[in-house]
């Protein structure tokens, strides 16, 4: 089997290493003809070129690194099917068409739910449990083509983007490597996705990462306010969450380890001016409240780390005696 | 918009909900938004969905038995028949009862199988409609809803055992 893969961060390794390792030739040579991923930016205070995880991995093991798909048919590489899992391009026609067996997509959830970039942030904070990945076959839309196999996979309390998002690729591998014999022997049935259940998540930015204070400041305390009852998540497409420890408890999980949820605090200087400062919320966790003779039982977010701009990361107690005036008024 | 569905646990879920006095925009798009919820759930799909379980505790439910959503404002019982039976589906197997606010749990539940109700429609029309079978079994999960209560309150109630259906199995889980 020649296989091209396509794909860039440190996650999709998992996938690399079972394919080579599963379908290697009895000479050793690598089922990885090529792989196709992002071309090395400069990063860092000293703009040093920083390659991306899969060129690394590629460089190691002797396969050719094009950072341009359209090379593949330019070159004439040979291959069977390109398998692709973040890549973060998009694939022109005439490269799709290419491969004999197509190009099989790894998206770590339920298609057709979360279909673009950031499907296990939104798994979180949705709260859409069991989610899972789906292998799908390539077509002209974004995420929309057939679906070869599907797995689910439970989410965690304590999972965060991060730790879902490895899990996911880590154990993807496997079933990719189980499936793609009978895939190129056609024996699986593809399964059309249903569009009217399409739902979209779209590309996480900083801004994205946002807790309106008021909202953050409600339910530490275990409480809500009856009028804050809408909270919309802008890069899930139309979508609101409803307020609550638990929600916020989520939002925070799924903002590590980047962008990390942040909200504003003010502060007052020297001079008694009250000043408007960003802080991170680092790690929080659930915490549940007894009845009391006056208060039903409730759960208040409690927040463990915070870290303010321009600061290092402190506990949320130490925060406090250090700022005994902020405020998270909006 | 696509609103999140309040987990059980949720205190939200145990208000009473008032009456809808007007039907102005804030309650359409409400209603619009309820729709749009209950037509993206997949696992489980959803055929009904309550106000109360986005966050918002006033009379108001959509329900989806079949390709069309029907969306009920202001339900008043006229007539509920005494004998209580499991709803059942066109291969006469019984049909467990659920809720999206506690997914993967499913209890046999006894209903009465018809049910008459007076409500207004999205448009503020007045209506008397009788539902029988998994209709009727929809409107009395969804008016428990408005009442602040669950479909687990019910199963207590009938003594009967809750179950999770997780990775293909039935497990049964203590209430």
């Amino acid at each position: 089997m020649k296989i091209i893969f396509f794909g860039t961060p440190e996650y999709v390794i998992p996938i690399l290493d079972s394919l080579h390792k599963a379908f290697k030739s009895t000479s050793g040579e690598s089922p990885i003809v090529a792989v196709v991923t992002q071309s090395p930016k400069p990063s860092g205070r000293k703009q040093q070129l920083e390659y991306s995880a899969v060129d690394t991995w590629a460089h190691k093991n002797h396969v050719p690194i094009f950072f341009d798909a359209k090379e593949i048919v330019l070159k004439n590489i040979k291959a069977d099917i390109g398998v692709l899992a973040s890549f973060g391009a998009i694939i022109p026609d005439a490269v799709l068409k290419y491969f004999q067996y197509g190009i099989l997509v790894i998206h770590p959830s339920l298609l057709p739910q979360f279909r673009w970039s950031s499907p296990v942030p939104a798994a979180i904070i949705t709260n859409t449990n069991p989610t899972g990945v789906s292998i799908i076959k390539m077509d002209n839309k974004f995420d929309h083509g057939p679906i070869v196999t599907q797995f689910k996979e439970e989410i965690k309390e304590d999972d965060t983007y991060g730790t879902l998002r490895d899990r996911l690729f880590a154990k993807s591998a496997d079933v990719l490597v189980g499936m793609l014999p009978a895939y190129i022997k056609g024996k699986i049935n593809l399964k059309m996705q249903d569009d009217s259940k399409a739902t979209f998540a779209g590309e996480i930015g900083k801004k994205d990462a946002f807790i309106p204070p008021e909202l953050l400041w409600s339910v530490v305390g275990g409480q809500w306010s009856e009028k804050n009852n809408e909270w919309k998540i802008p890069f899930i497409k139309n979508y609101s969450l409803v307020p609550s420890a638990y929600s916020l408890d989520r939002f925070i999980r799924a903002m590590q380890p980047w962008p990390i949820a942040w909200t504003n605090v003010h502060l007052s200087s020297k001079n008694k001016v009250q000043i408007t400062k960003k802080l991170k919320i680092l790690k929080a966790h659930l915490k549940d409240l007894p009845a009391t003779g006056y208060r039903l039982p409730a759960t208040e977010l409690v927040l463990d780390f915070v870290q303010l701009e321009g600061k290092n990361p402190v506990s949320w107690k130490q925060f406090l005696e250090g700022y005994p005036e902020a405020n998270f008024s909006s | 918009m696509i609103r999140e569905i309040l987990d059980a646990k949720d205190k939200r879920l145990r208000g009473k909900s008032k009456t809808v006095a007007v039907i102005d925009k804030k309650v359409q798009t409400l209603i619009k938004d309820l729709k749009d919820t209950l037509v993206v759930q997949n696992d489980p799909d959803g055929i009904g969905l309550a106000a109360p379980q986005i966050g918002k505790n006033i009379m108001i439910f959509v329900m989806k038995p079949g390709k069309e959503i029907k969306t009920v404002i202001n339900p008043e019982v006229v007539f509920i028949s005494k004998k209580k039976e499991q709803a059942q589906d066109d291969q006469k197997k019984n049909i467990m009862e659920g809720c999206l606010s506690l997914p993967h749990f499913y209890g046999n539940i006894k209903r009465s199988q018809k049910i008459k109700i007076k409500f207004l429609d999205e448009k503020g029309q007045a209506h008397i409609q009788t539902f029988n079978g998994l209709d009727a079994q929809i409107v009395q999960h969804e008016i428990d809803h408005l009442n602040g209560r669950l479909f687990i309150d019910e199963l207590i109630k009938q003594k009967k055992p809750l179950f999770e259906y997780k990775n293909g199995e039935w497990e049964e889980v203590e209430l």
